[in-house]
C-alpha cells in the first residue's frame, strides 16, 4: 500500500499555493484524481514520484520509506521504480519505439507480458519507429508501454490526455483498461476529464487542494455535478 | 532530432564545401602551406581537447544546483569579453619562463608553453572555451525538462541519462560547438601572437597575413586572405545550417 501525507508551499510574488495531499492507497486498484486546475494535483503525483521535494510529511510504499522529512529520507527518484507518464515528450527522440522499450526495460530485456501488450495494441508495426512518427495518442499509448517495461512499483499518470484529441484517448483508455486487467497494479491518475476518469478508474477523489480528499464511486461520480470544480 | 532535415542539410552542405575546397586546392597549389597546415593543426586539436572538455563543464552548468556555478560561468564567459592581449599576457605570467610553473615544466617535462606549439595550443583552449561550452549548454538548457525525468524514473543513472538521452538529443547544439570553435581558432589573431610570438613553428595563417601586409609582400597576403575568407564562410554556411535544421526539432 501507499501511504501518503505530503505537503509544499509555493510562494511567488502575487500569490502563495498551498499543496497538501494525504491520503492512504491500497495495493490495487486504479484511482482517479480530480479537481480544479492548478491546485496541485500534479504537484501531488511530482512528490509521490521524488521528482519535486515535499517541505514535510511522509511517503511510505509498503514497508519501505521514501520520502519522511523528520527523519530526513529521501529515496532517489531512480531507485522508487515509479511508473510515470506525462502530459508530453515521454519518449526520447533519438530512439526508436523499440529502443525506447529497451531503454526501459531492466537488463534490456523485454517481457513476453510487454510483448503481448504490443500485439493486443497493435503497436508492433511501429517498434522501428521514431516517436516524430507517431501520432499523439500512438506516443502515450507506447509511453504507458514503456513505464510498464520497466516494471515498476505503481503507475502514475500526469494529465495523459491533455494532447490528445477524443479518439486517441478512447485508444488510450482501452489500452489502460487491457492493463488494469492484467496487472492490477496501483495506478493513480490526474485529470480534470470527469468522463475519462469514470470511466476508467475504481474510484475516484475529489482534491481542493487543501484538507482531506473525498473518495466516489464511478456511479457517484456520474450522479454528482461537481460546482466546485471547472 | 529529425534525422531526414540533417541529411538533406548535409547533403547541401557537403556540395557546397567539396566545391570550395576543390576550387581552394586549385588555387594555392604553388603556395607555402605551412601556416595554413599549423592553423588547421591548431583548429583541430582545440576543437577535439574543448570537445571532450566541454561535456562536463556544460552538465555541469546546465544542471547543478549548486549556488557558485555563477562563478565557473563566468569564468567560461570571460574570453568573450577579454582583449585577447589580456589574456595572453596574463599566460605568460603565468606560465611564461619567469613564473614558477613555467620553470617547473621548463625543468621537469622539458616543455615550454612561450613561442611553442604546445603554449598557442593551451592559449586558443582557453580563448575559444566559451564558444564550445555556450551552444552546447543552450542546447542542454532546452531539452524538455520531462524527458530526463522520464529517464530518471526509469532508473537511469545521471551518466547513462547524459550519454543515452541527453548528448544524442544534442547532436546539433554539439555540432554548432564544434563548428564555432573550429572556426574561431581559424581566426585567432592576437592570442597567437602574444604566446607564439611570430615564428615559423607557431604562424598560423592569420599572423602570416599581417607579416606579408608588413612585408609589402601583397600578392601573399592577397592569396592568404581570400583562402581564409572562404574557409571561414563555409565554416559559418554550416553553423547556419546545423542551426536551421535545429530549430525544427522540438516544435
Amino acid at each position: 500500500m501507499l501511504k501518503v501525507d505530503v505537503h509544499k508551499k509555493f510562494i511567488s510574488k502575487r500569490r502563495s499555493t498551498d499543496v497538501s495531499f494525504t491520503y492512504d492507497f491500497p495495493e490495487e486498484g486504479v484511482f482517479g484524481v480530480y479537481g480544479a486546475s492548478g491546485i496541485g494535483k500534479s504537484t501531488a503525483l511530482r512528490m509521490i514520484a521524488g521528482l519535486t521535494k515535499p517541505d514535510k510529511g511522509s511517503v511510505l510504499f509498503k514497508d519501505q520509506t521514501w520520502f519522511d522529512h523528520d527523519a530526513s529520507t529521501d529515496l532517489p527518484v531512480a531507485e522508487r521504480k515509479v511508473g510515470y507518464v506525462f502530459q508530453d515528450y515521454n519518449l526520447f527522440p533519438n530512439m526508436t519505439v523499440h529502443e525506447n522499450l529497451i531503454y526501459a526495460a531492466p537488463d534490456g530485456i523485454i517481457t513476453p507480458e510487454i510483448s503481448d501488450l504490443l500485439l493486443a495494441t497493435q503497436l508492433e508495426d511501429l517498434l522501428e519507429s521514431v516517436p516524430e512518427e507517431l501520432s499523439g495518442g500512438q506516443r502515450q499509448r507506447v509511453a504507458i508501454i514503456r513505464s510498464l517495461a520497466s516494471q515498476p512499483n505503481l503507475l502514475l499518470l500526469d494529465e495523459p490526455f491533455s494532447a490528445l484529441d477524443d479518439d486517441s484517448i478512447e485508444a488510450v483508455i482501452s489500452e489502460l483498461k487491457r492493463i488494469k486487467l492484467n496487472k492490477g497494479m496501483l495506478t493513480i491518475m490526474v485529470s480534470h476529464r470527469r468522463d475519462v476518469l469514470s470511466a476508467m478508474c475504481d474510484q475516484i477523489l475529489h482534491y481542493s487542494g487543501q484538507g482531506e480528499l473525498v473518495s466516489y464511486s464511478p456511479q457517484q461520480m456520474k450522479n454528482k455535478g461537481f460546482e466546485s470544480s471547472n | 532530432m529529425t534525422k531526414k532535415s540533417i541529411i538533406t542539410d548535409k547533403r547541401l552542405l557537403l556540395l557546397l564545401m567539396a566545391t570550395f575546397v576543390v576550387a581552394l586546392i586549385v588555387y594555392v597549389a604553388d603556395y607555402n602551406y605551412t601556416p595554413f597546415w599549423i592553423t588547421f593543426k591548431l583548429a583541430f586539436l582545440t576543437t577535439s581537447i574543448l570537445l571532450v572538455g566541454s561535456i562536463p563543464i556544460s552538465y555541469f552548468i546546465s544542471f547543478s544546483k549548486s549556488k557558485s556555478k555563477f562563478l565557473l560561468e563566468s569564468i567560461v564567459s570571460l574570453p568573450i569579453v577579454l582583449p585577447p592581449t589580456v589574456l595572453g599576457y596574463y599566460f605568460i605570467v603565468a606560465l611564461g619562463p619567469r613564473s614558477s610553473i613555467g620553470r617547473f615544466l621548463e625543468d621537469n617535462l622539458g616543455l615550454s608553453l612561450i613561442f611553442s606549439f604546445e603554449g598557442i595550443l593551451l592559449g586558443s583552449i582557453i580563448y575559444c572555451l566559451p564558444f564550445m561550452v555556450y551552444p552546447i549548454v543552450n542546447g542542454f538548457r532546452n531539452l524538455p525538462g520531462s524527458m530526463i525525468e522520464s529517464a530518471q524514473l526509469l532508473g537511469k543513472s545521471k551518466r547513462s541519462i547524459l550519454w543515452n538521452v541527453i548528448i544524442p538529443n544534442n547532436r546539433g547544439s554539439i555540432a554548432s560547438g564544434v563548428l564555432l570553435s573550429f572556426a574561431h581558432t581559424i581566426g585567432e589573431f592576437g592570442v597567437v601572437l602574444m604566446i607564439g610570438g611570430n615564428i615559423p613553428e607557431t604562424r598560423v595563417a592569420s599572423i602570416a597575413i599581417y607579416d606579408e601586409m608588413n612585408q609589402m609582400n601583397y600578392e601573399a597576403a592577397d592569396h592568404l586572405a581570400l583562402v581564409l575568407l572562404a574557409f571561414s564562410f563555409i565554416l559559418i554556411l554550416a553553423i547556419h545550417f546545423i542551426r536551421n535544421s535545429k530549430k525544427k526539432q522540438f516544435a
